[in-house]
């Protein structure tokens, strides 16, 4: 209880809750975007360094292997389990229910950040091979959500794979930074932390609460307009998350993987994406409507995600996994 | 008053993720100039949209292009294909030009 409390009260929560009021407030409060956008690549790179610095100490194992697969799993499979709900319980049709289910097989890079961060004050380590693993989880959701559409749309342009699509979805800014960063940590090791470590490590916490200020104002922005969302996506967006939680974490345990790595793995498992997956969602499900997967992901999972979801995935993998 | 000339102008409200195919079909059937400017926010037979700050998934962008008539229709006949895929609009009205060989 102590620690779910300490969660609420730790001020990259609390600056997400600023902007989130800001926002509904219809406050002034702007980050300008270019400066968000600076601040996610500097998340990006520093998160991507320090995993490939504890990868260079470590050994590829079972429990990498194991990660890795678990992880790819989760991002053919989760999008068929997403689709299914969607086409049963609510309206959107199947090429919107197909660029949704996308959305939520992938991950969210913020939402690992602030458990990694939740993690880190709670003195829980974790490998640091997980960040590939986030680089990984990033599109096998896109190839499932265009089949899906594929299979199931009577819209005979329903999308497709094309040149255009692959470079999207292969050389996407933010899986190039993340890997890329991932392979400098892991060949410059310790002496290259040590000399940029001024850089990555000490302000990393405060331009997260300064990026989680901005997401704040943009998820209530979104949620504001709340373009047609209704009850039952709103339920959607509350319930899909466990699903992935309860799949992340009962992985982890037949894995066997530590507390750290099974909490965060469980994370990427429950977040969804609203970075990679949106932009190339719109090249290849043109015809889907870009306002209900954003709305969802932005506005409704990723704000449950970080203020109850982190919490209570990690008591959860602390009581299931050792 | 300089002689003046009769053109055809084209307005296209387009996603600017697909803003490449778009140009392709202005370029493949010789337009000889085109500006893109971009949006601020709308409402559309989808409902009201913002931009996207974190991503570009829901941004448009609005594309001038001044083209003889003759021009103007086969580029129309391609962009009619193309609204079978691409969501947008698009506006054909005639404009009055100075230096009709620009166009």
């Amino acid at each position: 209880m102590d620690q779910a409390l300490a969660t609420l009260l730790s001020p990259v929560v609390l600056f997400f809750v600023l902007g989130f009021g800001a926002g509904l407030a219809r406050s002034s409060l702007a980050v300008p975007e270019a400066v968000a956008k600076g601040l996610s690549l500097y998340l990006m790179l520093a998160i991507g360094f320090k995993g490939g610095v504890e990868m260079s100490h470590a050994h590829l194992d079972a429990g990498v292997l194991s990660t890795v697969g678990l992880g790819l799993a989760a991002g053919f499979g989760l999008p068929v389990v997403a689709f299914a709900l969607l086409r049963a319980f609510t309206k959107l049709d199947a090429i919107d229910a197909a660029s949704v289910a996308a959305h939520y097989g992938s991950i969210s890079v913020v939402t690992f950040v602030a458990a990694s961060d939740y993690l880190g004050a709670l003195a829980i380590d974790y490998d640091g091979y997980i960040v590939a693993v986030v680089a990984l989880m990033e599109t096998p959701a896109i190839i499932a959500g265009l089949v899906l559409a594929q299979r199931t749309s009577t819209e005979p342009r329903a999308g497709g794979f094309d040149k255009k699509l692959a470079r999207e979805v292969l050389l996407n800014g933010s899986v190039v930074l993340l890997l890329g960063s991932l392979a400098i940590g892991w060949i410059t090791g310790d002496e290259g932390k040590a000399s940029i470590a001024a850089f990555i490590e000490s302000p990393f916490k405060g331009v997260l609460c300064l990026f989680l200020l901005d997401m704040g104002i943009a998820a209530s922005t979104r949620l504001r307009k709340g373009a047609g969302l209704d009850l039952r996506l709103v339920v959607f967006g509350l319930v899909m998350p466990l699903i992935g939680a309860a799949f992340g974490l009962g992985g982890s345990a037949l894995a066997g993987l530590p507390v750290g790595t099974g909490t965060l793995l469980t994370v990427l498992c429950a977040s969804a994406s609203y970075i990679a997956v949106p932009a190339a969602m719109r090249i290849a499900l043109p015809r889907a409507n870009p306002a209900y997967s954003l709305t969802l992901s932005l506005g409704v999972t990723f704000p449950f995600n970080l203020i109850v979801g982190i919490p209570l995935y990690t008591h959860l993998a602390q009581q299931l996994l050792s | 008053m300089p002689e003046l000339a009769t053109r055809t102008k084209l307005d296209l409200v387009i996603d600017r993720a697909h803003l490449d195919r778009f140009v392709e079909v202005l370029d493949g059937r010789g337009v000889q100039g085109y500006t893109v400017f971009e949006s601020l926010s709308g409402k559309g037979t989808r409902g009201a949209w913002i931009p996207d700050r974190l991503t570009d998934a829901s941004d448009r962008v609005l594309v001038l292009a001044v083209t003889s008539s003759e021009t103007a229709e086969e580029v129309l006949e391609d962009l009619a294909a193309l609204f079978e895929t691409f969501p947008g609009v698009a506006f054909a009205s005639e404009v009055r030009v100075l230096r009709p060989d620009r166009f």
